[in-house]
């Protein structure tokens, strides 16, 4: 609660780093800002045209051109926010050592220019993404409220790691190399590129372990079938990322000093 | 080399406790473990917590308490850790046993730059730095004028910091750390960089802070400046707080250990001249320094006017009827402070016991020399000087520090003459002033000043 409140009052560093960060991107060219949504644009016209127009891809059992295309934006958009996270997180400290060796102030603030801006993205992203259902009739309405709570978990299933590998990193820098590949294979070994229906029965079942398949399997209910999904799914992977949350606060706790040594 | 503490409470310390502190330190004490930070991680994620294993410790057992608008100097040689307590202080390090406690708010000048980023303006970075001290924009918005007109960057306040001179980006530092009047403010030596004039303003500005109640902590190589600003100063050396007393007392202190090392180097530099020579028909055992007031032997620090003895142990191989022990104090730079020997002070009868091992003290009742480092040559030869037969001369054979006991009797010179001043005299009838020669010469005086111009 006092670290929370310790944010609130550093709010302020939060939003400047979070302004820097996405500066940072653009300083310099003459396009600007209108670099933060071309690139995401060029992605959702790649996975629209291609594959609707040229691949041709379908998903079984839906007789839509575009379906594929939804169901695969639906996963990767929200992949990349789960990922971007990680990602950023997982050097925070080593990143910001300049600033942490000098000033004191509460570090839990540093995590939020990252979730901030893999925010940003996401939601530039989310509203190609959005446009482009309209645009093809398959927009879920009110419905997309019920992503709400999927969505939630990702980020804070992702921040959980994140604090977790961040503050293991500045000891152990293998894990940032080990933790690539790890999110590599998690990445195929969750239904966001193939549906899930291709797999063999055995390989269905294992992969329920992942506790990354509900929430992708939630988001693509919404997305695909325009239908509520079901939550109670999500207390598992609830669970997961709270025992991580724990071990990230452990972690963190522990090592905070020895993080300022080593750093 | 030994270092004894010679703690003092002054009366205005003592004063300044009464009132509650605002950072207390608690046995304080660092310890690194260079290039084994896996296993100290290793060791802190399974429970051990404390010191790393093989600690190697910056210092141990610092305590002091600081209260509400002192302004107290940190002292130390490189390395001795003055960087590190003050990271401790400031909470941007944590410590290996013992506690910090802090009553208000930090600003901290410690290194160059304060995690400026030289990709930014000035003004983005005086932005930044502000909220890394817990402000909003709004706030930083009210005073950023003033931080742009203090620093005096003129148009480089919007250009990168990487075009800025290190002299220009602690100019900016400066500026931001004290746009608001902090509770505590640290200054870690960066000031050196700035040129005169902007020390200058910026002693000025901690002054004003001072008024106004803020507690510094000044860490800085410079005595003046020491002097000056703090009313209290803690020498840190060899791993713990040596002194904790006046800035002018643990200069002194400071000085003499300084000047200590700086001897016990250059002893040590020619390795092929031991500085004894003479034939050895008759030779020291030893040579040591006692304080009969303490009766500390060889501890190296005496205050001016301190009584001190030189005991000189030394055995004659045969039955030397002509031989004469000498003593010589030399300063710093070698030059001949004081020396006398026993052909001069006719004591007889040195060398008759040949084979049996003797004493022979030189009792200084009043070490009246100025404050300073000291070596002490010691000699045993016949007749009057060595030049006739030495049998042993002993160069630098003890070393010893003189310093000042207090403020009170500061004075400046290589001897402490025994003064008094009075003022009006009784008994001298002053002289009735003259009448103005008629004929003297009031242009001289004039032509005297043009002459040189």
């Amino acid at each position: 609660m006092n670290s929370l409140i310790a944010i609130w009052r550093f709010r302020g560093l939060a939003r400047a780093i979070t302004e820097r960060e996405l500066r940072t991107r653009y300083t310099g060219s003459s396009l600007g800002p209108l670099w933060l949504v071309l690139q995401p644009l060029a992605m959702v016209l790649v996975y629209t045209l291609v594959f609707s127009q040229l691949m041709r891809a379908r998903l079984p059992g839906i007789d839509s051109s575009f379906a594929y295309s939804v169901y695969l934006l639906t996963g990767v958009i929200s992949w990349n926010l789960f990922l971007e996270i990680i990602q950023k997180s997982k050097n925070l400290f080593v990143e910001h050592g300049n600033l942490i060796k000098k000033v004191s102030f509460p570090r839990l603030v540093l995590y939020v220019p990252v979730v901030a801006v893999s925010g940003f993205n996401f939601v530039i992203m989310s509203i190609l993404f959005l446009i482009f259902t309209v645009a093809v009739g398959m927009f879920p309405g009110k419905l997309i409220l019920a992503a709400g709570p999927a969505l939630a978990l990702l980020v804070v299933f992702a921040l959980a790691v994140g604090v977790l590998l961040s503050s293991l990193q500045v000891f152990f820098r293998d894990i940032g190399q080990v933790i690539d590949i790890v999110l590599q294979l998690l990445f195929w070994a969750t239904p966001i590129i193939y549906p899930a229906s291709i797999l063999p029965e055995a390989v269905q079942r294992a992969i329920q372990w992942n506790p990354l398949v509900p929430v992708f399997r939630n988001l693509q209910t919404i997305f695909l079938e325009h239908r509520l999904p079901e939550f109670s799914t999500l207390l598992y992977p609830l669970a997961v990322a709270a025992v991580i949350a724990l071990l990230a606060v452990y972690a963190y706790r522990r090592l905070y000093g020895a993080i300022l040594d080593e750093l | 080399m030994t270092t004894t503490l010679l703690h003092e409470s002054p009366a205005a310390d003592v004063e300044a406790r009464r009132i509650k502190p605002v950072l207390r330190a608690v046995d304080l004490g660092k310890a690194y473990a260079p290039g084994r930070g896996k296993q100290v991680a290793m060791d802190r994620l399974f429970g051990r917590r404390g010191p790393p294993q093989e600690p190697r410790w910056v210092f141990r057992n610092i305590s002091f308490e600081i209260a509400r608008g002192e302004a107290i100097g940190i002292i130390g040689t490189n390395g001795a850790g003055k960087s590190t307590l003050l990271k401790l202080l400031t909470s941007t390090s944590m410590p290996s046993e013992g506690s910090v406690e802090c009553h208000g708010e930090i600003a901290a000048l410690l290194e160059l730059g304060m995690g400026f980023h030289p990709d930014f303006t000035g003004r983005q970075n005086a932005y930044l730095a502000g909220q890394t001290q817990g402000r909003t924009y709004a706030q930083i918005d009210a005073v950023i004028e003033h931080i742009r007109e203090f620093a005096e960057l003129g148009d480089y306040f919007d250009l990168p910091l990487r075009t800025y001179s290190s002299g220009m980006a602690v100019r900016l530092a400066f500026s931001v750390a004290t746009a608001f009047r902090p509770d505590i403010l640290v200054v870690d030596e960066a000031l050196a960089v700035g040129d005169a004039y902007f020390q200058h303003k910026s002693f000025a500005r901690i002054r004003q802070f001072l008024d106004e109640g803020t507690t510094l902590l000044f860490v800085s190589h410079d005595p003046s400046s020491i002097k000056s600003l703090c009313t209290r100063a803690l020498l840190i050396g060899d791993g713990k707080l040596l002194l904790d007393s006046t800035p002018d007392d643990v200069l002194d202190f400071y000085n003499a250990m300084i000047a200590e090392r700086t001897l016990a180097n250059e002893k040590t530099a020619p390795e092929n001249f031991t500085g004894r020579s003479g034939n050895g028909r008759a030779r020291f055992d030893a040579v040591d320094l006692i304080a009969p007031r303490s009766g500390l032997v060889n501890q190296g620090i005496f205050r001016v006017g301190e009584p001190m003895t030189v005991r000189l142990t030394y055995t004659a191989h045969e039955r030397l009827d002509e031989l004469v022990a000498g003593v010589l104090i030399k300063n710093r730079v070698g030059a001949d402070a004081f020396g006398t020997n026993t052909w001069f002070l006719n004591i007889k009868d040195l060398g008759n016991k040949p084979g049996e091992q003797r004493t022979l003290d030189f009792v200084f009742d009043q070490l009246n020399l100025g404050p300073g480092s000291y070596s002490i040559a010691t000699a045993l030869h016949r007749d009057l000087d060595h030049l006739g037969e030495s049998y042993d001369w002993w160069e630098r054979a003890a070393i010893f520090t003189v310093v000042l006991p207090s403020v009170a009797t500061h004075f400046i010179g290589v001897a402490a003459l025994p003064l008094q001043v009075v003022l009006d005299p009784p008994g001298v009838v002053p002289t009735a002033p003259q009448s103005a020669p008629p004929q003297a010469p009031t242009e001289t005086p004039a032509n005297a000043d043009q002459a040189p111009g």
